[in-house]
C-alpha cells in the first residue's frame, strides 16, 4: 500500500489513533430538529472503520479479493456535541482486539475542526464473513499488530465497558413504528444495507413513536422544543439485503431523570420475523434555541407518562 | 506554511457507482464541494459565518482531470489548498487520492467568486478572509 502525499490534518491525532474521517455538515444532511441526523454520523464511523481497517491490510480491495465481508456485531454511539449546519468533523480511529478472536474492536472519536473538541465517539465491533455464505472467517493479520488499549491516552475512556440489556425480541407495549424495505441505495458494495440505514431506520422509528403518542414534531417545535440523542446502543442480530422487507417495533422503556426519553427498538424481518438488529437509544428534549437539555413540559409529559414498556 | 490540507476523508458508495462500475463523475466532483466546506471553515466562510457575512464563494470556472477510475468501497482521501486569492476571486486546487492505492485519482482547480447574497453581485474579499487563507495558499503544481 502506498499512501497519498502529506498534507496537514487540523488537530492531527495522536497513535495509536489515525485520522479517519474528514467532512463537514451539508443542510440535507440536517433534520427537522436542527442538527445532524445519527444517520450521517453513522455513515461517517463506518467510513473511518474502513480507513482504521486499512492501516492493518485490511482495506476494501484486500477484503474483496479474499472474499470476505467485514459486519458489526454490536455498536455504541455516544453524542457529547451536536453537529449544525457548515461545520466540521474529523475523526480519529485505532482498530483492537475485539471480545474474542474473531472480532475487532474499531474506536472512533469525532471532533468538530476548529476546535478540536470531542463531540461524538463510537465502538464497533466487527466481525468478518465470508462474502458468499456469512459464515465466519478469521480476520487477516496485518502489517502491524493492532494497537493495545495500554497505548491509548484519552481515548482510553472509549474502553468502559458498556454492557447491552436489550430483549432478545419484542416486547409487550411496543408499537410498530415503521415499515420499510432495503432499497439498492442503502448497500454497500457486498449488498449489505449499511450501519447508515440502520441508524435512520430507528431515527425514524422513534418518530414513529412520537407521533403515535399525539407528539407532533412540528408542534414541539412550535413550543420551541427539540430534541437530541445521547447514546445509541446497537445489536446487529443479522445482515440486510436490497429488497429485504422489514418492521420496526419500538416503545419508550424507563429512564434516570426528568430531561431524558428513552426507546428500545427491535427491527424484525418482515417476511420472517426474525430479529434483524435491536437498539436501545436515550436522548433528551432540548430547548430549540439555548440548544440545552431541559424537562419537558407537562402536555409532553402527559403523553408519554404511563406507557413504559417491559 | 500549512499548504495542501485534507479536507475530507471518506469513501466511494455502492450507490454512487453507475453501470461501468466506477464512481460516477457527478460524485467526483461532489467530494470537491466537501473539500470546499472544510476550507471554507478554515477561513471563516461557513456555518453561521454565512449568514453574518450574507457572503458565499460560488464557482464561475471549474477545469477537471480524472486520473484513475474510483470502485465501490474505495476509500479516499481529499487534500486542498488555494492557488490564489485577491479582489473578488479565489482560486481552489483540489487533489483526490485513494487511499488504498496512494495513487492521485482526481484534481481539479476551481476559480470561486465572493458574491454578495442578496445583491446577488460579485463582491471584494474581506481582508480578515485573505488573511485566514494566508496559511493554505499553494503553488499550483503537478502532485
Amino acid at each position: 500500500m502506498t499512501a497519498p502525499v502529506a498534507a496537514a490534518q487540523l488537530h492531527p491525532p495522536a497513535a495509536p489513533l489515525m485520522r479517519a474521517q474528514t467532512g463537514s455538515v451539508y443542510p440535507w444532511q440536517c433534520d427537522q430538529w436542527g442538527h445532524l441526523n445519527v444517520q450521517f454520523y453513522a455513515l461517517w464511523f463506518a467510513e473511518a472503520a474502513t480507513h482504521a481497517l486499512l492501516a492493518h491490510g485490511c482495506g476494501p480491495a484486500a477484503l474483496a479479493a479474499a472474499g470476505a465481508v467485514p459486519f458489526p456485531r454490536r455498536q455504541r454511539v455516544t453524542y457529547r456535541k451536536e453537529f449544525r449546519l457548515g461545520e466540521i468533523a474529523v475523526t480519529d480511529a485505532a482498530v483492537l482486539p475485539g471480545p474474542d478472536a474473531r472480532t475487532v474492536t474499531v474506536l472512533s472519536r469525532m471532533r468538530e475542526a476548529i476546535s478540536g473538541r470531542p463531540s461524538t465517539d463510537c465502538v464497533v465491533e466487527m466481525a468478518l464473513h465470508d462474502g458468499e455464505d456469512l459464515s465466519l472467517r478469521d480476520w487477516p493479520a496485518g502489517p502491524a499488530p493492532l494497537a493495545a488499549a495500554a497505548e491509548l491516552g484519552e481515548e482510553a475512556d472509549l474502553l468502559a465497558p458498556w454492557p447491552v440489556t436489550l430483549p432478545d425480541g419484542r416486547l409487550p407495549g411496543m408499537r410498530e413504528c415503521l415499515r420499510g424495505v432495503v432499497n439498492t441505495w442503502d448497500c454497500d458494495q457486498h449488498g449489505l444495507a449499511t450501519t447508515k440505514r440502520f441508524f435512520g431506520a430507528f431515527s425514524d422509528a422513534g418518530m414513529g413513536l412520537m407521533t403515535a403518542l399525539g407528539l407532533d414534531p412540528k408542534d414541539l417545535l412550535r413550543a420551541g422544543l427539540s430534541s437530541a440523542a445521547l447514546e445509541y446502543r446497537v445489536v446487529y442480530d443479522r445482515p440486510m439485503r436490497a429488497g429485504d422487507a422489514f418492521v420496526m417495533f419500538t416503545g419508550m422503556a424507563a429512564v434516570a431523570g426528568r430531561k431524558a426519553w428513552r426507546f428500545v427498538h427491535v427491527l424484525e424481518d418482515a417476511a420472517t420475523g426474525a430479529p434483524v438488529a435491536r437498539a436501545d437509544v436515550v436522548g433528551v428534549f432540548i430547548d430549540a434555541q439555548a440548544r440545552r437539555a431541559v424537562p419537558p413540559p407537562d402536555w409532553v409529559r402527559s403523553r408519554t407518562d404511563g406507557i413504559r414498556i417491559g | 506554511m500549512t499548504g495542501y490540507v485534507e479536507t475530507y476523508r471518506g469513501c466511494v458508495h455502492a450507490w454512487e457507482c453507475d453501470h461501468y462500475g466506477h464512481l460516477n463523475v457527478q460524485f467526483y466532483v461532489g467530494r470537491i464541494s466537501d473539500g470546499f466546506g472544510t476550507l471554507m471553515g478554515l477561513i471563516d466562510m461557513a456555518g453561521d459565518a454565512v449568514a453574518r457575512r450574507n457572503l458565499g464563494l460560488v464557482a464561475v470556472h471549474q477545469e477537471i482531470d480524472y486520473r484513475r477510475e474510483l470502485r465501490a468501497g474505495a476509500p479516499i482521501v481529499v487534500q486542498s489548498g488555494i492557488a490564489a486569492i485577491g479582489g473578488r476571486k479565489i482560486r481552489l486546487h483540489h487533489r483526490l487520492y485513494n487511499a488504498e492505492t496512494g495513487e492521485l485519482a482526481f484534481e481539479a482547480d476551481v476559480l470561486c467568486i465572493c458574491m454578495d447574497l442578496t445583491a446577488r453581485r460579485a463582491v471584494p474579499l474581506p481582508d480578515d478572509v485573505v488573511a485566514m487563507a494566508q496559511p493554505y495558499l499553494v503553488a499550483r503544481e503537478a502532485a
